[in-house]
């Protein structure tokens, strides 16, 4: 009991499935996930692998036609969000945990201006009242970079970076435990990404909010986090602090991503690397470990059970009975 | 682009036949053709015919709908007003397709001033309500089939003009176009050949609705003594000479607003149904 | 916001001229001799021709056209009746009241049923009210409003006795004629909010605010509804026109001394001049009535607002 009560999000057997025409989606299956304290976590994975459908878990945030968890739990500071109440969750929401969303132009109600969209915030969970509220989402302004000037103006007149920014100030204006985000620059052209990216790091420490950052981008993660976490077909199959990870990638899905990253020394005419063949299909996924129709060393055992999280050294993690050597050299 | 159009229809016609409204709706409006094109074969009586000794008869078994004022068979008479209601339906929006499309089309691939002007022209027809329109024109060129067509066509054509405009703004800007044109084609190659196809769409949809609304119309138009002219059938009609009986006989003024009613349904189900299956967004 | 006001004012002089030349060409091309028919069949021909010259019906057409306009802008005056011989512009006017009450109750109606119905379903999808609503409403789409009129009429007047069928000054005159015009206005705002809700229910901004920790009917009335309200306003106007049209219909019917009914029975006694006067004054009314709503949405969606700073 006393051991997770040390982590501030403990994830256990998540699975959350979709009801569509086409079959049974299983987005997230038997997911298992740690969070400590005041460290940041990247949740690595491609498109479709699940990564937000998580996070949204965890907000319990997931529509419920046509989405359902059907299993596990998601302990948050000791409390199962899932037995919480509804007025519990709402507490938690905004306070607890505060969410940035990927798309900063339909995350922002178009006719409210930025200042009452932040205020919101703000009147929900603090006791503060009329202009100390108002004084507040300033004050949040100025921290992400907006202009005081700005604050009655609509979401439509700022650029992506800018609005992305303001839903910064959203999530941290009160001060959250746990900051989730949800690839905060993917819709952001290059050039501001670094800057939002900065941002983003740079208050998480001042704030000294933990911090779930889901992307996947390999990069940004190796910037920003402590740890991190291989999403592939809704559950992990590698995780270790970034030292670990990027030195010594074990799982073979995580060695193809960094195969994939186009390295500047290596000649022109060398074709990019690619992971062979298409991820698993969402409503009919492999019997066995879920990568093995991929896995360029799959053997009979890979086809028919998955392995399940092992320790190969100390703090890291891997989903695979024949992890291999990465020959790639360290990415550290 | 043959072999496009193959495999786009036959999508189209799958997703459409999963869509169980739209069958329905089909099955409707294909038994009214049947019904209206085999009229002198369906109906039991001439629509004219007149049985002064038999005159306003509830439903019974001679009649199975009853008789009207001049003992005319009702039923009969809903027969060959489908005939009437869907040459109506059919003609109006064959007009407002033709003229509607044609302008639109020309606003839309050739810009500019003459965009401007026939848009203008569009927003002065748009500033009177269509049904009002077609009342107007109706009244001013006299009662009659042909010329209730009329109004009722010219009434529909901006919703037509602005709708291929619009898809031919879109199309024209992608590249098979500007590789037609350095092949050398004529404008009027390009519009017919390359352009018009693919607006397909959209077009389809509103002109299933639009004969709908045409039906309405001219229902609407017939009510008030505009159209139509006694002793043709027309269901508008019908139910306006049912209303001095609407004590006595009151199935007169039921049967014919069925008709309609059902009418317009199965016509907005299939319209409906193709909206869905023609929407490139949808996932299957 | 004054300066968009001042253009679509602007914008609409053109638009109203064409509308008069649409409405004057019509009783330009309608069969039959304008002379003849205001001195009746039997006038002797020197009468006709005297009429025709005293009126200027022998001038070219731009020329009658811009007589036509200059008599309509400056002395309100687009011609006699045939058959009263009053001005047409009198009759209408002493009877349009009427015809925009009938307009006005039938919106107010369809807007205040369609509004809280089109949530409710939205709100609550799939549920029998929802599937109920939904049905009445494909039938209120689908239903000539002269119908519903009569059917009314039947049940409330021939059966149950309840309601008179004619007339336009007490509540219960007054019931059926109104709902009956609104029948269609009510389920077509029924379906555009509920579908309209739906897609604000859905959206990212209403699920951020959830993840805020907002209150779930502060959300929808906040957040979602004064969005899904924006499109609304536009329905309603484009509905106005309809209801124009369809009060023909109605005061038809229940018998209301309303421009509606003046125009039937002039199309009956082929009195044009008093049909296309009717057409010409409703046209201006829904005119009128499309740029409040132009205003009104611009006023209210900041996003138009902001173009035209």
């Amino acid at each position: 009991m006393a051991d997770f009560q040390k982590k501030l999000l403990d994830i256990r057997d998540l699975t959350v499935q979709f009801d569509t025409d086409s079959g049974v989606v299983h987005a997230v299956n038997h997911l298992n996930m740690q969070l400590e304290e005041g460290k940041a976590l990247g949740f690595v994975g491609e498109t479709g692998a699940g990564k937000t459908t998580t996070a949204l878990a965890i907000l319990q945030l997931i529509q419920s036609p046509p989405g359902e968890i059907t299993s596990g739990e998601i302990w948050f500071k000791g409390q199962n969000v899932r037995e919480m109440t509804e007025a519990e969750l709402r507490n938690m929401r905004g306070r607890e945990i505060a969410m940035i969303f990927q798309d900063p132009m339909t995350s922002l109600n178009p006719i409210m201006t930025v200042e009452e969209q932040i205020m919101e915030m703000i009147s929900l969970h603090s006791d503060l009242k009329g202009s100390e509220v108002r004084e507040r989402a300033l004050e949040m302004m100025r921290l992400v970079g907006i202009r005081p000037e700005r604050a009655k103006d609509y979401p439509h007149q700022f650029s992506g970076g800018m609005r992305q920014r303001v839903g910064i100030a959203i999530a941290l204006a009160c001060k959250p435990s746990l900051l989730i985000a949800d690839e905060p620059t993917t819709a952001l052209d290059v050039t501001i990404q670094a800057q939002v990216l900065e941002l983003i790091k740079d208050l998480q420490k001042q704030v000294k909010t933990s911090m779930l950052l889901i992307t996947h981008d390999l990069g940004i993660v190796a910037e920003t986090c402590d740890s991190v976490a291989i999403m592939y077909a809704g559950h992990l199959v590698e995780y270790a602090d970034i030292q670990h990870l990027y030195g010594n990638p074990l799982h073979p899905y995580t060695q193809g991503l960094f195969n994939a990253v186009p390295d500047l020394e290596s000649p022109i005419t060398e074709k990019l690397a690619v992971i062979q063949g298409l991820p698993p299909d969402p409503t009919n996924l492999p019997r066995g470990c879920s990568f093995s129709p991929r896995c360029p060393y799959a053997q009979a055992e890979c086809l028919e059970k998955p392995c399940g999280m092992r320790e190969i050294e100390p703090g890291h993690f891997i989903d695979c009975y024949f992890p291999h050597q990465y020959e790639g050299g360290s990415r550290a | 682009m043959l072999l496009k159009k193959n495999s786009m229809l036959r999508l189209t016609l799958v997703r459409l036949r999963r869509n169980h409204l739209a069958m329905i709706g089909l099955a409707v409006v294909l038994t009214l053709i049947f019904v209206a094109v085999f009229a002198d074969y369906i109906a039991p009586f001439k629509y004219s015919r007149q049985h002064l000794r038999e005159t306003l008869q509830a439903p019974n078994a001679k009649y199975l709908l009853g008789t009207d004022e001049f003992g005319r068979d009702v039923l009969s008479r809903l027969i060959y007003g489908a005939r009437v209601s869907l040459q109506v339906g059919l003609v109006a929006v064959s007009i407002s397709l033709f003229v509607g499309g044609s302008l639109g089309a020309v606003a839309g691939f050739y810009g500019g001033k003459l965009d401007n002007l026939i848009m203008r022209l569009m927003d002065v027809q748009l500033a009177v309500p269509s049904t009002l329109l077609a009342i107007a024109i109706a009244a001013a060129l006299g009662p009659g089939l042909f010329n209730l067509m009329i109004a009722v066509g010219i009434s529909s054509v901006p919703r037509f003009a602005r709708l291929l405009r619009a898809s031919v703004l879109s199309v024209k800007e992608m590249e098979f176009v500007e590789a037609a044109r350095a092949m050398g084609a004529s404008d009027f190659r390009i519009i017919v050949l390359h352009i018009l196809p693919n607006c397909c769409a959209p077009l389809i949809v509103q002109a299933t609705l639009s004969v709908a609304n045409a039906i309405l119309s001219s229902a609407s138009l017939s009510f008030i003594g505009l159209g139509i002219q006694p002793p043709y059938p027309e269901w508008g009609g019908m139910l306006s000479s049912a209303r001095d009986y609407l004590r006595s006989s009151p199935y007169l003024s039921m049967f014919p607003g069925i008709a309609i009613v059902v009418t317009i349904i199965a016509l907005n189900f299939i319209g409906d149904g193709l909206r869905d299956a023609l929407d490139p967004k949808q996932k299957r | 916001m004054l300066k968009y006001t001042i253009r679509r004012l602007i914008l609409l002089v053109p638009v109203l001229a064409g509308v008069a030349l649409l409405v004057f060409t019509l009783l330009y091309i309608t069969p039959g001799d304008p002379a003849r028919m205001a001195l009746g069949e039997d006038a002797p021909q020197e009468s006709v021709e005297q009429f025709r010259k005293n009126y200027g019906l022998d001038d070219p057409f731009f020329v009658q056209f811009g007589r036509y306009c200059y008599k309509a802008l400056f002395h309100g005056d687009i011609g006699n009746s045939y058959v009263t011989k009053s001005s047409v512009s009198e009759e209408i006017l002493t009877r349009f009241p009427t015809t925009l009450k009938l307009a006005f109750w039938a919106v107010v109606l369809g807007v205040a049923l369609g509004l809280p119905f089109g949530i409710i379903c939205a709100i609550r999808q799939y549920s029998i009210f929802d599937s109920v609503s939904m049905i009445l409403a494909l039938i209120g789409v689908a239903m000539p409003n002269f119908w519903l009129g009569v059917l009314l009429i039947l049940l409330f007047s021939v059966k149950l006795n309840w309601l008179p069928p004619s007339g336009f000054t007490t509540f219960a005159e007054m019931a059926m004629p109104v709902f009956t015009l609104s029948g269609g206005t009510l389920a077509v705002i029924t379906r555009m909010t509920r579908s309209s809700m739906l897609e604000v229910i859905k959206s990212d901004y209403v699920r951020t605010a959830r993840a805020k920790g907002q209150r779930e009917s502060i959300i929808i009335w906040r957040h979602a509804l004064p969005n899904a309200l924006i499109p609304i306003l536009t329905i309603v106007g484009m509905q106005f026109g309809g209801l124009l049209s369809g009060a023909i219909l109605t005061e038809t019917v229940f018998s209301i001394p309303g421009v509606g009914r003046l125009m039937v029975e002039s199309i009956k006694m082929r009195d044009f001049p008093v049909v296309q006067g009717g057409v010409l004054y409703i046209a201006l009314v829904f005119c009128f009535i499309n740029l409040v709503v132009d205003l009104l949405y611009a006023g209210v969606d900041p996003r138009i607002k902001a173009k035209y700073r």
